[in-house]
């Protein structure tokens, strides 16, 4: 594909700043979003990414969703950067506007692969994984807290037809971050689920910065118990073991010290005193989180393979407390996390 | 009743001013929206709905699409109110806020019945058949050329695990319109398809009203015949003729004559001399308009069958141009059309 047309759907704090640099870049990229202030703001201001080195100010394409279908033109690529709940829903909204060789990639957490493949076809799906860190708060301003350098993306093939291509995926992210082509995208995905669940929500419970979260008494324990249940539902599912964020083979080959492997390298590489999870960033929204697609994936496919995830669970059932209003994320929640997972 | 929890999904021109009806009759209401513009107005200022003799305004919850994440509480009744090429999205979007013993209801044109099926299941999905003329331009202000005596809806259970609860649906919407419940709602939204495909497309790409359209020499006989095409489909699908639209019973054995009093019914009830089909409007405001739904729906079932529908095919061919930008939707047009009729 020479000069693709690229959509990104969703340009929340990671999709914008992969459309900004893409634009900068001088990719064809239009930036599609359900924020209808963060749109104006785009349209008004361009894309706003402030990071410590450098705020960087780009032009964009912005569109509402309700814009979609006054398009005339397909895409060859469509960067899907949703909440992964909404991964179902917006494939279907920009399906028809895939070119029938067109390329989607969930650029996203959570296992949202199948759901792609659902609605676009196998011979249209590429799995990605992303390690970014980035806020937003204000419409059309990004803080973004990992920087190119510190930026790290996975891509791969679903199948057999998109095998060869996850080059065409890669290229475009290698000028966002560092972008590796992989074998089994799958398993690679489930990594990122395993450091997802060990990081996102629980730090989210404490409503505080990963970083001081991670060293709030009691909470690494629960943070590596949490990681480790989710490794352990990964193999139990067949997924391998593999280095994600730029580690190498022999990084993992330990599996007993795996999910501290990622969690210190995730919060020395990636994340800055200041960076909150995406969880937090939903919960301060009053958006619901992705708990579900990930803790709860955990809870779910550890019961497929007969065994009970006591301490995801106690996780989802503090989120949703979270979520339903009844308690606010805060430090006061450690020892309901605690009780909950019987620890 | 009162305390059902009511979703519009998509407050166009039809779904504004039924959810101002429902929010006027104390019902619980939220509407959610995928115009911006639309969903501040209707913040501000509230819904308007502009009725031929009398004007109403209702005060109603209004969200953007991005806010149905914060959502706290789940909805006994999702009416669909959207563009059938927006069905299935918009309910997946809504499926994880729709009770376990909720209903989606969609209020379109299009079979858009199996998609909405296919998303929260059959137990879950009530059809509808809608019959009103109305128009949106300006964000917040809806125009409804039907008043309540003339508005006429069916709805009845996708399957048998629904058709019990199509009455509730009924009692809803009769703050709005006439409803009858119908056991074959499949049938009812084939024969109001048969209308469209006569009539939205059609006229548009003559960018007409319906009524003028509908004057232009050889015209009527041209929609005329892309509905006789697709009451064949309707059958070669394996729905029944029933009469819509509150009409009395119709001669199954006389398809041609069922389309004709159809379309006469239209022009005379649902039609005013300024009437722009919903595709029209669409095309106004540069979205693309329905016509895969609805015409293409046609050769599609004519063409799994065997048969040809070469008045369907000749309407999907041109306003896929107009919709590419390759041709304008003018009364010149009405060239490309006819000629498929000779």
């Amino acid at each position: 594909m020479t000069n693709p047309r690229v959509a990104v759907l969703g340009t929340g704090a990671n999709g914008a700043t992969i459309a900004a640099d893409l634009t900068r870049a001088g990719h064809d990229v239009v930036l599609i979003d359900q924020w209808p202030a963060h749109v104006e703001a785009m349209r008004a201001n361009g894309v706003t990414q402030v990071m410590r080195e450098e705020t960087l100010v780009t032009k964009v394409r912005a569109f509402h969703l309700c814009d979609v279908c006054t398009f005339t033109e397909q895409f060859d690529v469509v960067l899907l950067s949703c909440k992964a709940y909404d991964t179902r829903w917006h494939s279907q909204l920009i399906e028809p506007y895939l070119k029938p060789e067109g390329l989607m990639a969930g650029v996203q957490n959570g296992m949202t692969i199948d759901a792609i493949s659902d609605v676009v076809g196998v011979h249209r799906s590429i799995g990605t994984v992303i390690e970014i860190s980035s806020t937003m708060y204000d419409p059309g301003v990004v803080r973004r807290d990992s920087p190119p350098d510190r930026s790290w993306f996975a891509v791969g093939a679903t199948g057999a037809d998109t095998q060869g291509r996850e080059r065409e995926i890669a290229s475009l992210l290698s000028d966002v971050g560092r972008a590796e082509v992989v074998n089994d995208i799958r398993s690679t995905k489930w990594m990122k689920v395993v450091s997802n669940a060990t990081t996102l929500v629980t730090t989210a419970i404490l409503g505080l910065p990963m970083l001081e979260a991670m060293h709030f008494p009691g909470m690494r324990d629960v943070m590596l118990r949490s990681g480790q249940e989710a490794l352990e539902a990964g193999l139990s599912q067949g997924y391998e073991v593999l280095p994600i964020f730029g580690l190498k083979p022999e990084d993992v080959s330990n599996r007993d010290h795996l999910v501290e492997k990622l969690l210190d390298t995730l919060m020395s590489g990636f994340v800055l005193p200041e960076t909150t999870t995406t969880v937090l960033q939903d919960w301060t929204k009053g958006r619901r989180s992705e708990v579900d697609d990930l803790n709860g994936l955990v809870v779910n496919q550890s019961k497929l393979a007969g065994k009970d995830a006591a301490v995801n669970r106690a996780i989802v059932q503090v989120a949703r407390q979270i979520e339903r209003r009844e308690i606010a994320p805060g430090v006061q929640n450690m020892q309901e996390l605690l009780d909950q997972a019987s620890l | 009743m009162s305390d059902l929890k009511i979703a519009m999904l998509g407050t166009g021109a039809q779904g504004a001013s039924i959810g101002a009806d429902l929010a006027l009759a104390g019902l619980d209401v939220t509407f959610i929206e995928q115009w911006p513009d639309h969903v501040e107005a209707i913040r501000r200022d509230g819904i308007t709905v502009n009725l031929p003799t009398r004007t109403i305004n209702a005060k109603v919850k209004a969200l953007h699409l991005c806010q149905v994440a914060e959502l706290r509480e789940k909805f006994d009744v999702v009416f669909i109110v959207t563009k059938a090429y927006d069905t299935k999205w918009s309910c997946q979007l809504i499926e994880p806020y729709v009770k376990p013993d909720g209903l989606v209801v969609g209020l379109q044109n299009g079979m858009s019945i199996d998609d909405i099926a296919s998303v929260v299941g059959p137990n879950r999905t009530i059809g509808a058949v809608i019959e009103i003329a109305s128009n949106m331009f300006i964000p917040g202000i809806t125009n409804r050329q039907n008043d309540h005596d003339t508005s006429w809806f069916a709805v009845g259970g996708f399957d048998e695990s629904t058709q019990g609860r199509a009455e509730s649906i009924a009692n809803i919407l009769r703050h709005t319109g006439t409803v009858e419940v119908t056991s074959d709602i499949r049938s009812s939204k084939w024969m109001k398809l048969v209308v469209n495909a006569a009539e939205l497309v059609p006229s548009a790409i003559l960018n007409l009203p319906l009524s003028a359209a509908a004057r232009v020499p050889g015209m009527l006989d041209f929609m005329r015949h892309a509905g006789y095409e697709a009451i064949r489909a309707a059958v070669a699908s394996g729905s029944r003729i029933v009469p819509i639209f509150g009409m009395s019973a119709v001669d199954p054995s006389h398809p041609e004559k069922v389309v004709d009093d159809l379309f006469a019914e239209v022009l005379k009830t649902f039609s005013m001399e300024d009437t722009l089909t919903t595709t029209l409007q669409d095309w106004r405001k540069g979205r693309r308009g329905e016509t895969d739904d609805v015409n293409g729906y046609v050769v599609h079932w004519l063409e799994k069958v065997g048969k040809s529908s070469p008045v369907n095919q000749r309407v999907v061919e041109v306003a896929h141009e107009i919709e590419l930008g390759k041709l304008e939707a003018a009364p010149s047009n009405i060239d490309r059309l006819l000629d498929v009729m000779k």
